[in-house]
C-alpha cells in the first residue's frame, strides 16, 4: 500500500481547499474568542401593557418604545405586562410579568430583583452575569430564562448555549447547564434541584417570551437544541459526491463498448 | 446532457410539489402558535411558579430520579395536543453537478468529466421510545456523465433499521439496518446490472466543542449478505472523523476524513480508500440549501490495476421537508 501523504502531495486542489477550510475554522475560532466591552445603555424595543421606568432618585414614569435605559434606571413590569430591552451589543433582555430589573452600566451584570427575564447574549458579545439576591448565573453566548422570587420557587432554563449558576451564600454549589437543561431552587436555597432535561419544543410554543415578541436572533440555535431533542441525530455528511457508488459502479458496470485506457501497474 | 438535466430537474420539482402538498402543516411559526396545552406523556412537570406563563410549559424529558430530584411531582393533564408534533417523515431531493478528475477511476490515463447526479428519497423514522427510532427509507439516485455516458447509472436503495441513542455515553449513536441496493442503467431504471443485500452497522460519538461546533468520530460497517453478480460483492469497514461548524445562521461547513477498507469476496482483492470531503452549505430557507461540495480520494488496492486518485468538485441544490 502506498502512503496517503506521498500521493496526495500531487493534488494541489486537495491541499489548497484543506488550507482554506482550516483558515475558515481558525477565523471562526478567533471570532468566538473575542471578548466584548461593557454593556452600554439599553433601548426599549417593545412594550406590552404596563411598563414603568424607575430612574434613581426620581419618580416612576411609563416607558415608551425607543426610550433609553441607563444603568441608573430600573425597569418594572405590571401584571400581564412584558417588555424588551435591546443593548448596544445586541444582547436582548425580555422582562416577564411583575418583574423588576436593572443593570450596572459599564459592566456586563444584569440584576433581577424579582420576576422573570429572558436573556439572549450573542456569541461574541463577551457574556453576561445575571445576579439575584440568592443565585448568580454567568453566561457566554447563551439564551436562557431566569425566574426569581424570594418567597416562591425559582428557575433557570437554558434554551441554547451554556451557563453556570451558583448560590451566593454557598458558592461551592455550582451547576453547569447546557441547552435544554433546567434547575430550580427554593427561597433561601442551599442546593439546586436538577439539572433536568426539559422539552424545549413545548416550552418555546407556550412561552410568552416567544409568543408575544419578534423572533430572537438566536432562534436557529434554539431550534437546533429543539431538533436534537425531537429527532434522531443525523450522521455527518460523509460522501457528498457519492464516491462509494461511483466506485461500485465502475466495479459492477458492464462496459461493452467503453474505450477505457488499458490499466498498467503503478509500481 | 441538458435534456437529462431537464428531466431530472422535472423529477425533483414534482417530488417537491408532492411533498409540499402532503406537508400542509409544515414547520410551525412559533410567534403565531396559540397552544398553551399541557400534555405529559413522557415525563414529569417542573412544579409551578408565578411566572410560568412567561417561561412556558416545563415538561421533564429525563425521568431518572436522583437525590436532587426528590420532591418533583409528576402531573398529567389530558388535553388535545396542538403543538409541533414529532414529524417522522422526511422527503429529500437534490441535484448535484460536479467535475471529476478521474471518471473511470483508473490508475493512469485519467480522464476528467462532468457528472450530474440527481437524488430523491423518502424517509420514515418513527419514534419507538425516547431513545429508539425506526428507519425505513427509499432512495433513488441517477448519475449522468457528460462525455463518458456509457458510465451512466442509477441506484435504488431500500433500507430498514433501528437507531438507538445513549445520552449517558456522550450521546453515542448506534444504528443497525438492512439495505438493499440495486444498480441500474440510468436510462433503463428497470434494467439491473448489480444488486446487493447488506447489513449496515454504525456507531458514532459526537463531541460538541461549542454551541456551533461539533466533532464526530464513527465506525461504519457494511456487510454484504448476498449479491447478484458475485464478482463486485464486497464488505466495507470504515472509520471517520468529522467536524462541522455553524459560521452564521445560514452558513455552515463540514469536513470529514474517512478510511475505508473494502474487502472483496472474489479474487482476494482488498482496497483501502482514504477520502477527504469538504462541504460548505448555505441555507436559503427552511427547506432549501445550496452547497459547495468536494471529495478527494486515494484508493490503494492489493491489485494495483484498481489503484486510483480522484478529485470531485461541484455544487448542489437540495431540498428537505419534514412532515
Amino acid at each position: 500500500m502506498k502512503r496517503f501523504i506521498g500521493r496526495s502531495a500531487g493534488s494541489p486542489w486537495a491541499w489548497t481547499l484543506l488550507v482554506l477550510f482550516l483558515l475558515l475554522v481558525l477565523i471562526a475560532k478567533t471570532r468566538s474568542a473575542n471578548n466584548g466591552g461593557p454593556m452600554g445603555a439599553a433601548t426599549v424595543t417593545q412594550i406590552i401593557k404596563d411598563v414603568q421606568l424607575l430612574p434613581s432618585g426620581a419618580t416612576a414614569k411609563p416607558a415608551a418604545v425607543n426610550d433609553r435605559v441607563s444603568g441608573a434606571t430600573a425597569v418594572r413590569t405590571g401584571t400581564e405586562s412584558r417588555t424588551e430591552l435591546t443593548f448596544s451589543d445586541q444582547t436582548i433582555t425580555r422582562l416577564g410579568a411583575n418583574t423588576i430589573f436593572s443593570f450596572n452600566q459599564g459592566t456586563r451584570t444584569l440584576d433581577l430583583g424579582g420576576g422573570a427575564i429572558l436573556v439572549s447574549v450573542p456569541k461574541n458579545a463577551g457574556g453576561a452575569k445575571i445576579t439575584t439576591a440568592a443565585v448568580t448565573a454567568a453566561v457566554t453566548g447563551t439564551t436562557l430564562v431566569f425566574e426569581f422570587h424570594t418567597n416562591a420557587l425559582s428557575k433557570i432554563a437554558v434554551w441554547e448555549g451554556h451557563a453556570s449558576a451558583w448560590i451566593n451564600n454557598h458558592p461551592e454549589q455550582v451547576v453547569n447547564l447546557s441547552g435544554g437543561q433546567m434547575i430550580t431552587f427554593p427561597p433561601h436555597p442551599t442546593q439546586f434541584s436538577g439539572p433536568f432535561t426539559i422539552n424545549i419544543s413545548k416550552m418555546l410554543l407556550t412561552s410568552l417570551f416567544i409568543r408575544d415578541f419578534r423572533p430572537l436572533p438566536a432562534q436557529p440555535l434554539i431550534f437546533e437544541v429543539r431538533d436534537r431533542q425531537l429527532y434522531p441525530p443525523n450522521g455527518i455528511l460523509i460522501d457528498p459526491t457519492s464516491l462509494d457508488q461511483q466506485d461500485q459502479n465502475i466495479n459492477a458496470h458492464p462496459f461493452p463498448n467503453v474505450p477505457i485506457p488499458a490499466p498498467t501497474s503503478s509500481i | 446532457m441538458f435534456a437529462r438535466i431537464a428531466i431530472c430537474c422535472g423529477c425533483v420539482i414534482v417530488t417537491i410539489l408532492l411533498c409540499t402538498t402532503i406537508a400542509q402543516a409544515g414547520d410551525v411559526d412559533l410567534s403565531q402558535n396559540t397552544s398553551t396545552v399541557v400534555t405529559n406523556d413522557e415525563g414529569g412537570q417542573i412544579p409551578a411558579s408565578p411566572n410560568d406563563a412567561d417561561l412556558g410549559e416545563q415538561q421533564i424529558l429525563d425521568r431518572k430520579v436522583d437525590s436532587f430530584r426528590r420532591g418533583i411531582t409528576t402531573q398529567t393533564t389530558e388535553s388535545p395536543v396542538t403543538d409541533r408534533p414529532y414529524q417522522p417523515f422526511t422527503a429529500a431531493a437534490s441535484t448535484l453537478l460536479f467535475y471529476t478528475s478521474n471518471a473511470a477511476l483508473t490508475p493512469n490515463h485519467e480522464r476528467s468529466d462532468a457528472i450530474e447526479a440527481t437524488a430523491a428519497g423518502i424517509y420514515y423514522e418513527p419514534r419507538i421510545t425516547k431513545a429508539l427510532f425506526g428507519l425505513v427509507d427509499v432512495r433513488e439516485q441517477l448519475f449522468f456523465y457528460n462525455h463518458f455516458n456509457k458510465f451512466d447509472f442509477g441506484t435504488l436503495d431500500v433500507e430498514a433499521g433501528l437507531s438507538y441513542f445513549v445520552p449517558e455515553l456522550h450521546g453515542l449513536i448506534l444504528r443497525g439496518s438492512y439495505d438493499f441496493s440495486r444498480f441500474t442503467f440510468s436510462d433503463r431504471v428497470l434494467d439491473e446490472f448489480f444488486s446487493n443485500h447488506s447489513i449496515v452497522l454504525l456507531a458514532e460519538v459526537p463531541f460538541r466543542l461549542s454551541r456551533a461546533q461539533q466533532l464526530s468520530v464513527g465506525l461504519d460497517t457494511n456487510i454484504s449478505v448476498a449479491a447478484d453478480h458475485e464478482s463486485p460483492r464486497r464488505n466495507s469497514y470504515e472509520t471517520y472523523l468529522g467536524y462541522s461548524v455553524l459560521l452564521t445562521k445560514q452558513f455552515s461547513m463540514d469536513g470529514v476524513g474517512r478510511v475505508v477498507v473494502r474487502d472483496y469476496y472474489h479474487g482476494g482483492r482488498t482496497d483501502v480508500s482514504e477520502i477527504l470531503s469538504l462541504c460548505a452549505h448555505y441555507r436559503l430557507t427552511n427547506c432549501w440549501t445550496v452547497s459547495a461540495v468536494s471529495t478527494f480520494a486515494l484508493n490503494d488496492s492489493n491489485h494495483d490495476v484498481h489503484d486510483y486518485a480522484v478529485s470531485n468538485l461541484g455544487g448542489a441544490m437540495s431540498f428537505q421537508l419534514k412532515f
